[in-house]
């Protein structure tokens, strides 16, 4: 938010109070209609500021979150490699089962045989 | 055949599960902590648009009234309601640098703390004897297919030794790989942490939040001491003092209670702006390749202190009864006798 974005936020947020205290100050339903149509286009304003102040974003900032988004790739790709290990431990056990199967099957060939 | 592998498995695993090394757990606590700070953040995000819409909608409740000439009663439209709208829509939200920071902050804490988990020496050690159980299956399958001739390959001493190889080496490896990776990873990732953490602190100062939600505050007790004032108006109480007494202290309570938000929000700041000191901390030890130095164990500390005094804070906050001052003029719960730290 620039200064005077900031300045403008505060002169609502000074108006808006204002009225919500005069809210307090009357038992007319239809100054208080009056009063909270007021406040309704404060708030208006007041979100079309912070949907402005919230769209800016500075070169430094697209960066760092481009830098950010690629190590956080790296990590990831880094965990499918560290995983890599136990996996062919995994895939080791796989092949030495089908070979026991085999052999199991061989056993019994024989054996009929 | 199980029956003998899940024995031999235990024998196995309780004899190397004397070897084991340090797991990375602080990185994973750090990680975990910094998504919970990125998740209240998000969660702050989305509070805001609430609050904008409840205030709308209050502000046009007040101008919809009973009017003496049914002409002038103003009736609610489509398009009047349709007017109001959430500050960020879920689109628009997804733009805002500052959710873009946060969801990368926290897709980042995500990532690392897999990384930080994966080829942990329990799953290897898991897979090496599960390895060693096929072995010793085949093993009996030979005996089978030589019968007479069959001569042992590998005794039940040589496959311990087999298995203690396998996972030592794949252990070693594993580590080896996930702290060259952890390393590199974290210490780039520093400068752009402490970048994005003060982006997502910035864009939080300048929704206004703390200004905002206090003007919110004021305009909903305001309007809750004008549907009191109305009440007296209508004579509503003059049958029930009771009832009007009770009202009162309820407002009373509502104004005491009003200026405590503003210091929640600050916690919650506090809070970010320690994930990049933090991690600092951190990617400073893990370049001297300290992968459990006592300055990692204190920044994850640190990190989760803060988390809790934020959660225990606002959890006070949401159940507390009486909000007195203390001497410095900060808000507390009484009958909890919690303060809340302004500590950085």
């Amino acid at each position: 938010m620039t200064p005077q974005e900031k300045a403008l936020d505060k002169a609502i947020s000074i108006a808006y109070k204002a009225l919500a205290k005069k809210l307090t100050e009357t038992t007319s339903v239809e100054l208080q209609s009056d009063i909270s149509e007021q406040m309704s286009t404060l708030l208006s304003q007041r979100v079309k500021l912070s949907r402005r102040a919230l769209s800016k974003e500075s070169v430094a900032f697209k960066s760092a979150i481009t830098a950010l988004e690629d190590l956080t790739t790296d990590a990831k790709e880094a965990k499918k490699d560290v995983d890599k290990i136990e996996q062919l431990i995994k895939k080791t056990s796989k092949t030495v089962d089908k070979l026991t199967q085999f052999i199991s099957g061989l056993a019994k060939a024989t054996a009929i045989a | 055949m199980m029956k003998f592998r899940a024995t031999f498995s235990m024998v196995i695993v309780f004899a190397i599960s004397g070897c084991t090394s340090t797991p990375l757990t602080q990185i994973e606590n750090f990680a975990e902590s910094t998504a919970k700070l990125t998740d209240a953040t998000d969660q702050v995000i989305e509070e805001y648009n609430s609050v904008t819409i409840n205030e709308q909608l209050q502000t046009l409740k007040t101008t919809h009234f009973k009017t003496t000439n049914p002409a002038d009663q103003r009736l609610l439209s489509l398009d009047e309601l349709a007017a109001i709208e959430n500050v960020y829509g879920s689109d628009a939200k997804k733009k805002l640098s500052i959710y873009r920071a946060n969801k990368s902050l926290n897709d980042y804490a995500t990532a690392i703390k897999a990384l930080a988990q994966a080829g942990q020496r329990q799953d290897i050690s898991d897979a090496s004897v599960e390895m060693v159980g096929s072995l010793s299956e085949m093993e009996a399958s030979l005996k089978d297919l030589k019968g007479a001739d069959y001569k042992p390959y590998f005794d039940k001493k040589k496959l311990g030794s087999i298995a203690a190889t396998i996972d030592l080496i794949g252990s070693e490896l594993a580590d080896s790989k996930r702290k060259k990776a952890l390393k590199k990873i974290i210490t780039d990732a520093n400068p752009h942490i402490t970048q994005l953490v003060d982006v997502v602190v910035t864009q939080l100062d300048a929704l206004n939040y703390e200004m905002h939600l206090n003007d919110y505050s004021y305009a909903a007790l305001n309007r809750r001491i004008m549907d009191y004032n109305n009440r007296v108006a209508r004579g509503e109480y003059t049958a029930k003092p009771d009832k009007q007494f009770e009202d009162l202290l309820t407002l009373w309570k509502q104004t005491q209670a009003h200026v405590v938000n503003s210091k929640k929000f600050n916690h919650l700041k506090v809070s970010l702006r320690s994930i990049a000191s933090e991690h600092e901390k951190i990617a400073l030890a893990v370049s001297n390749d300290q992968f459990s130095s006592e300055e990692i164990v204190d920044a994850v500390k640190n990190l989760q202190d803060k988390r809790k005094r934020f959660d225990e804070f606002k959890e006070a906050i949401i159940t507390c009864d009486e909000v007195g001052f203390n001497s410095a003029g900060e808000p507390i719960c009484k009958d909890k006798e919690l303060e809340p730290s302004n500590e950085a």
